[in-house]
């Protein structure tokens, strides 16, 4: 198994299965002719057997970018200029897959257990990699089904491809099976997109998404498109679903409320980083980078005490040309001389390295090296307070 | 069905404005196509004064009723099929010459844009498919300076130096006039070789749009989620191309498809001139020199009903590549 702690800086997660997805120091650029776009820089996470991860962050803030990366489904002008996305499938996968696919993706170097670089498969490889073991589910669902294609036909041409054993027979009671799991009667396999509710699309993608049974599966606003009751029913189901059939998600939103229901662990972006990684518990109840607290209190929490709502003043920085330092710093209450100069990397926000922290910021503030001792949540308060009274 | 009823009767209305326009348009024209007749009978030596307001009836032209008789005559000699008499072909009937005609047009033109929309939609996907490529800049910019080309300096260059001057295509007529037409092996090679230079001339004119109208369509699907899903499927290219892309990007084409078809019977006038083709579009042309009012007639009434049959064709179609236009479908429980 890889040794993901030197990689990630990972000391635990509140999810104790095997590390299915490494991503390390992955860096996408979209080129163009005024300078690249530096959408997503030296990302490093590791996703484990049966958690939901949720990735949060303005518009523009890579994250969809970095799930297209991981699903090598990037056009041009996006290139992966750097990175690994080892992905290491579990034994019995390992060995179902050699005797289903008869040596498919058989290894040269014979190391049967090492993971995959998704980035470096070859064509055949990544056919058979593509939603065998990792799915999207697309942020709208009504352009994400083909308008001309019955929804029945849309999950049976995954089994065709994949499963070419199956018979007819058997490939239309498998999609019948998936449609049950996520609550579509199937009769509905008949219907064509256009004739389902945007609830019914969104379900009808899921089932599509749980055609092959895949390991992980990449959401990227999934429920953006939905009304609120609508997109709690999905993201009941989606933890029904998970609990049943063990995969593990990446759950792509803008909406950070979303997260602090569904998530196990979340990771903030901001141009193009991940400026904070917690589990939910953590970072719901102490935000440390001073962006996530703006992010986490820009909403009103239903459940918790009367807060005061909160903006983040200015823009989001042009990714061509991220500002030196923490890219954060423009518009950061508490920026001081570091923060301009010198790129703060993810570590450990607290000294206390017991077994359950393993919060981890990329702020000067949590850095000994140039603030004495991190700031009190009361301080963030009282930085964004002061903006608000401006 | 009752859609289908609506559209049906939308159409019939369609037809009648048509042939009533059809009707008066010439007769508000000047000139007197009798007049024009009893020259050339004149000249024929056959001509007898008294027979003049016999032909007179029998042209339908005669100019003692009021218009709107003459057009109720001509509406109900049309519903018992019956179009007259050709002046300029006189005593040929309008049916005769129509029916010994179409033949030459429904043969050279359904094969030359069958041929166009298959080949054009075809190249159109794979250039969408290959956007950015050298393959598609090059081809797209090939295939503007086609599409700007004028068809009838197109027609006469191909005449001028395929035909005229090397010599490798025949430029004039349907078919070796020294055989007999019928069914024989060598009368058909003689069509089939006289069709080749203005078969090729309109492919090469109309396969640009075609191709251009296919690939911008495409390049939009493409850019369409469910074709992203497609891909992350791990579905063939093929299956991506076809099932997902082209299968929704052609609709568009689908309709001027139709429209290209219904110009098919009427017969392409600048081709049959420039090529001196016997088809319908030729004899149109000499229709409208001669004054011959029921050949016009006959052949834009033919014009008329092909393209709102096209048209309903097309309607027909689109229920059956568009799920989204049908109607009143409901999912048995």
């Amino acid at each position: 198994m890889m040794d993901s702690r030197e990689t990630t800086g990972i000391t635990g997660t509140a999810i104790t299965g095997d590390i299915l997805l490494n991503v390390r120091h992955l860096s996408v650029d979209y080129q163009a002719d005024a300078g690249d776009v530096h959408a997503v820089t030296d990302v490093s996470f590791a996703l484990r057997r049966g958690e939901i991860l949720g990735l949060a962050g303005e518009s523009g803030s890579g994250k969809s970018t970095l799930a297209y990366a991981l699903a090598r489904l990037l056009r041009p002008p996006a290139v992966v200029t750097a990175g690994q996305v080892l992905y290491s499938p579990g034994v019995e996968r390992q060995a179902a897959r050699t005797s289903v696919h008869g040596g498919r993706r058989g290894r040269a170097d014979g190391l049967d257990n090492a993971p995959l670089d998704i980035l470096r498969l070859t064509p055949a490889q990544l056919r058979a990699f593509r939603w065998n073991d990792l799915a999207i589910v697309f942020q709208s669902a009504m352009n994400a089904l083909n308008p001309v294609m019955t929804i029945g036909a849309q999950i049976v041409d995954v089994l065709a491809a994949h499963r070419p054993e199956l018979s007819r027979g058997q490939r239309y009671d498998r999609a019948a099976e998936l449609v049950r799991l996520v609550g579509i009667a199937p009769d509905r396999l008949i219907s064509y997109p256009h004739e389902l509710s945007g609830g019914m699309r969104q379900r009808a993608t899921i089932a599509i998404a749980l055609a092959l049974s895949p390991d992980i599966i990449i959401m990227d606003e999934p429920t953006t498109a939905l009304d609120v009751v609508v997109q709690h029913e999905i993201l009941t189901e989606i933890l029904r679903l998970r609990a049943e059939l063990r995969f593990a998600v990446i759950f792509i939103t803008h909406d950070l409320s979303l997260l602090l229901e569904l998530a196990d662990t979340i990771a903030i972006m901001y141009a193009g980083r991940i400026v904070e990684y917690g589990a939910r518990r953590e970072l719901a109840g102490q935000p440390r980078h001073p962006y996530s607290y703006g992010l986490l209190h820009s909403f009103p929490n239903l459940r918790g005490p009367r807060r005061t709502v909160l903006g983040i003043p200015g823009a989001p920085p042009d990714l061509r040309d991220v500002p030196p330092g923490c890219s954060f710093h423009p518009r950061c209450p508490f920026a001081f001389a570091p923060c301009s100069t010198t790129l703060p990397l993810l570590r450990p926000a607290t000294t206390q390295t017991s077994a359950e922290e393993h919060q981890q910021v990329a702020c000067h503030l949590y850095d000994p090296a140039f603030a004495p001792a991190p700031p009190a949540e009361e301080l963030l308060a009282a930085g964004y307070a002061a903006l608000v009274r401006e | 069905m009752r859609r289908l009823i609506r559209r049906l009767g939308l159409y019939l209305l369609a037809v009648w404005a048509a042939i009533t326009v059809n009707f008066f348009l010439p007769r508000l024209a000047p000139g007197d196509p009798v007049a024009a007749l009893q020259q050339r009978l004149q000249q024929r030596g056959s001509f007898n004064p008294a027979s003049l307001d016999a032909l007179r009836a029998e042209f339908g032209l005669n100019t003692n009723d009021p218009l709107w008789l003459q057009y109720l005559k001509y509406l109900n000699n049309l519903i018992h099929g019956n179009l007259g008499v050709s002046i300029t072909r006189f005593p040929a009937s309008v049916g005769d010459v129509i029916g010994q005609d179409i033949k030459w047009t429904l043969v050279l033109l359904s094969v030359s844009v069958l041929l166009s929309f298959s080949l054009g939609t075809l190249v159109g996907i794979f250039m969408a498919w290959n956007r950015g490529t050298a393959f598609d800049t090059a081809l797209s910019s090939l295939m503007m300076f086609f599409y700007s080309i004028l068809y009838p300096w197109l027609a006469i260059v191909a005449v001028y130096f395929l035909g005229f001057n090397l010599g490798w295509f025949p430029f004039a007529f349907g078919y070796d006039t020294s055989l007999t037409p019928g069914w024989s092996a060598e009368f058909i090679a003689s069509a089939a070789y006289h069709a080749i230079l203005p078969a090729l001339t309109l492919i090469v004119s109309t396969i640009a749009g075609w191709m251009l109208t296919m690939r911008n369509s495409m390049v939009t699907t493409l850019s369409e989620d469910y074709v992203l899903l497609a891909r992350a499927k791990g579905l063939s290219s093929r299956r991506v191309m076809f099932a997902y892309a082209a299968r929704n990007a052609i609709l568009p084409s689908v309709t001027g498809f139709a429209i290209a078809l219904g110009t098919v019977v009427g017969g392409q006038l600048l081709v049959e001139i420039v090529f001196s083709y016997p088809g319908i579009g030729f004899d149109l042309f000499q229709a409208i020199q001669g004054q011959d009012y029921a050949l016009a007639d006959g052949i834009l009434l033919l014009v008329i009903v092909a393209t709102v049959f096209m048209n309903l064709i097309v309607d027909l179609l689109y229920t059956i590549l568009d799920p989204r236009v049908r109607e009143g479908r409901s999912v048995s429980a």
